[in-house]
């Protein structure tokens, strides 16, 4: 039991500036995705090109949410054990409005992706129709953008108030747990994860195949986008403690817990899925059950279907049942980065079999930089927020308590 | 607000409890008694004059029968929330009222698997479900979804007994320890001879981890279990994919609610102030919101699905469901399942010992509503207008309902004077770290 020194915890807290080198790939990533983008919507492949684009936006928003989405419940069910790593989840919120201004590309790119802008179908003219798509689906992006943005705001800015004192020994804050407005912003957002995330998976995947529905596909989008979340911190937390000097802050404790989380998201995630999948065989509905037909049982896509459903859920709830391993960092990287795959691919299978009418998978060069693209967005925002902002929520008491509890 | 606890405090509150009970106690047990009689004896008629006393004919073949066993299973499901699942999160409220939530689940489960028997007209072909080898060639359809549930049902009755009885060892020998005569004796059988070494200590907490890792997965299942006895058909408003997670969150909503209900009065009678703090109940409330969110996210999305569908079956039975014959049940549903729970929201009366209780009264009565708005009102209007028909219970069926409730509660109350009502031993534990029972 040593003694938790504040005035290391808070140079600490100061964070580093960023290393230009990792700044420079990611920016590269970046540029090659675009001209990647550019390229594909410009010439023979530019429906292959919008499908990327799709499937990427698509699994990075829910991806950013679903970690954010870690640091609001640690704030709701006012648990002390993670707040060291409340700012790792947060770090990639700033992809949020990102992802609202990336959606408007979509305007352009309508009618290479959703068929009920041409087919006939009169009755469902009063949900699918361009504009109210497009405003629904603004709206929903924008007002997740904002309730993520404004909780985090509320968290930083009492660090960066007790950070910018200059006082010779700074000390915690030593009143009780003051995050009320907090509080309320993190229950907004949680609440908006689970329903504009919905609308985001009926809109931007149900819809693709118009005549398809199903009642719980939000929540299976949602869930998984918890499960990449969690699967992203665990990764983030890695390079946290190697680049950042936060290895006093993420201890076995917290891999172990984040390990579990992780597992019981899989199970989530996976129970939704077959909770989903179960009732549409048993049913054998035709509306319902080609959906899943041409995934499960048609060429090109079975072998991806089994990929996933391997890869996503059956090899990481065998190998997360160990408690050793989950104590090991470097392996669940390993794993993590196999999970997002697996989630990624998962989302491409959800997208592509609706639109995509080739023989072949359209998986290939252009799809790869399209996702590098994204990656390297998301990558610069993250390295934007963790070295512009506090590093750790030192104004917040409960993160106090977590730490005299894990050291 | 609260004195500090110590164990000795613990163990005396708890052993003050299991006090030779008064008048008044003995008095309630005999009206509950009372109604389990009308209950047996309705079910005695029904056996004697066929099963068409109750109200069931068609369309509509699942009448409160059905309503009352799923509404049991899902008041047992946060039984298990709370001594296995919150036990995984180590939420540290959960302690003081793990032992009276994991009682009632059980009460609960035995409740409901009833009403299967009930539901039989020739209740003593029963074993026909089970899978024996026979010369009838009769063999269970393993396909029916109404077989899974014998399955599921049966396994968490098991589990959950077993979960409770292994969390009561050192209670009970606690009591043994400091009781004399033939109590002592009976307590030394029941606690089996729990000494307290290290060695006994090391296998039950194991034990009950493992148990509590078992149970929480097992729980889920069986709630989605008595969900697919619906949606793998293909009735309207039963057919659909949300249906497992749905009736889960439904389950436990409708089971801490229920806790809500037995904790708030058995705290005033047993002086447990001290150890169910304000904040537990708080904790609960909170809780009560998120699966009221649960709940009322599920009901929006059928119905938005139903109308985006544009399929005339399914949109038909959401419109007449909310409009129809059921408006009033379906509405009380919304209410009482949704809206009222948001109430909550606010400190004031999530601390205040009666809104806590008049709330829960009605997420109980909601959640009852809610099965009777599914069960019933999808077959009474399916596919073919010259089908449809309504559905009424007969005063036969009431006094089956009422046994049912009597028989619940009448268990609940032999119980909490019996047993040790709050798990001293958990308390215990967690005492060091001040735990969420103290302030």
């Amino acid at each position: 039991m040593s003694e938790v020194d504040p005035t290391v915890v808070f140079q600490d807290a100061h964070g580093r500036p960023p290393e230009w080198v990792i700044v420079l790939v990611l920016a590269v990533c970046v540029v090659a995705g675009a001209a990647a983008f550019l390229y594909g919507t410009a010439g023979a492949m530019n429906q292959r090109a919008w499908q990327a684009f799709l499937v990427n936006l698509v699994f990075w928003t829910g991806l950013s949410c679903g970690a954010v989405l870690f640091s609001a419940v640690l704030i709701i069910t006012k648990a002390n054990w993670g707040r060291s790593l409340k700012r790792l989840a947060e770090s990639p919120v700033l992809f949020l409005p990102l992802a609202f201004l990336l959606f408007w590309l979509l305007f352009i790119g309508k009618e290479h992706l959703f068929p009920w802008i041409h087919e006939d179908l009169p009755e469902k003219r009063a949900w699918l129709n361009v504009p109210f798509f497009f405003i629904r689906e603004g709206a929903a992006l924008l007002l997740l953008a904002v309730a993520a943005s404004v909780m985090v705001y509320l968290g930083i800015r009492g660090d960066q108030q007790l950070l910018g004192r200059k006082e010779d020994a700074p000390a915690p804050p030593t009143e009780a747990y003051r995050g009320a407005t907090q509080t309320v912003w993190a229950n907004i957002y949680a609440i908006f994860f689970g329903v504009l995330l919905t609308v985001v998976a009926f809109d931007l995947i149900m819809s693709l195949d118009p005549h398809w529905y199903s009642t719980l596909f939000g929540a299976y989008y949602f869930a998984g986008s918890f499960f990449t979340g969690i699967a992203a911190l665990i990764i983030l937390c890695f390079f946290a403690k190697r680049r950042l000097g936060l290895s006093p802050y993420i201890k076995p404790l917290h891999l172990h817990n984040l390990g579990k989380l992780l597992l019981g998201f899989c199970l989530i995630t996976a129970d939704f899925f077959y909770a989903q999948f179960f009732i549409m065989w048993f049913g054998n509905l035709p509306e319902e059950s080609h959906f899943v037909l041409q995934r499960v049982r048609a060429l090109p896509w079975k072998p991806l279907a089994w990929t996933v459903l391997i890869v996503c859920f059956a090899l990481p709830f065998v190998v997360l049942l160990s408690r050793r391993i989950k104590l090991k960092h470097g392996f669940m990287v390993a794993l993590c980065l196999l999970i997002l795959i697996g989630m990624w691919l998962e989302r491409f299978l959800l997208i592509a079999p609706s639109i995509w009418k080739g023989p072949q998978i359209p998986l290939g060069l252009l799809e790869l930089l399209i996702t590098v693209g994204f990656f390297g967005l998301i990558g610069l925002c993250i390295v934007f927020f963790l070295t512009r902002f506090p590093l750790l929520p030192v104004s917040d008491p409960l993160f106090w308590q977590g730490l005299k509890r894990v050291h | 607000m609260s004195q500090l606890l110590t164990y000795e405090s613990i163990d005396n509150t708890v052993l003050d409890t299991l006090r030779p009970p008064g008048r008044q106690y003995w008095l309630t047990v005999a009206l509950l008694f009372g109604g389990v009689l009308i209950g047996a004896a309705c079910w005695l008629y029904q056996i004697l004059t066929g099963i068409g006393v109750g109200g069931q004919n068609n369309p509509v073949h699942w009448g409160t029968y059905l309503i009352n066993f799923v509404f049991w299973v899902g008041i047992a499901h946060s039984g298990t929330l709370i001594s296995a699942i919150l036990h995984l999160f180590r939420a540290g409220w959960r302690n003081p009222i793990a032992r009276a939530a994991e009682t009632m689940t059980v009460f609960a489960v035995c409740t409901a698997g009833l009403y299967p028997f009930i539901h039989l007209g020739r209740v003593w072909m029963v074993y026909y479900m089970l899978p024996l080898p026979n010369q009838r060639t009769l063999w269970p359809n393993f396909q029916s979804p109404l077989m899974f549930d014998v399955v599921a049902i049966g396994t968490y009755l098991t589990v959950s007994s077993l979960f409770w009885y292994t969390g009561m060892l050192p209670d009970l020998a606690t009591i043994r320890d400091r009781s004399q005569g033939v109590r002592r004796k009976i307590f030394g059988v029941l606690s089996m001879g729990w000494t307290g070494e290290f060695e006994q200590w090391r296998h039950y907490t194991r034990g009950y981890l493992f148990f509590a890792a078992l149970a929480t997965p097992l729980v889920i299942s069986v709630h989605s279990v008595v969900s697919w006895d619906f949606a793998l058909s293909v009735i309207p408003g039963w057919h659909t994919t949300i249906f497992a997670p749905y009736f889960v969150a439904g389950a436990i909503h409708s089971g801490l609610a229920m806790v809500l209900t037995l904790m708030i009065p058995l705290r005033k009678i047993f002086h447990y102030e001290n150890i169910i703090t304000i904040r537990v109940l708080e904790s609960v409330a909170k809780t009560i919101v998120f699966t009221g969110l649960i709940v009322g996210f599920a009901y929006g999305t059928e119905v938005f699905i139903a109308w985006y569908s544009h399929n005339i079956v399914e949109m038909e039975t959401f419109r007449w469901r909310a409009l129809g014959d059921y408006a009033l049940e379906y509405w009380i549903m919304v209410t009482c399942n949704t809206l009222i729970p948001l109430l909550f929201l606010f400190s004031k009366i999530r601390t205040h010992l009666r809104w806590l209780f008049i709330i829960s009264i009605f997420v109980n009565i909601g959640m009852w509503y809610e099965r009777f708005v599914i069960i019933i009102g999808s077959v009474a209007h399916d596919f073919l207008p010259h089908a449809w028909g309504l559905y009424r219970p007969t005063l036969i069926e009431f006094g089956i309902m009422l046994g049912s409730f009597c028989l619940f509660f009448f268990l609940f109350v032999l119980f909490v004077k019996h047993m040790p009502s709050v798990a001293m031993t958990e308390i215990k534990e967690t005492l060091h770290e001040g735990g969420a029972h103290v302030g």
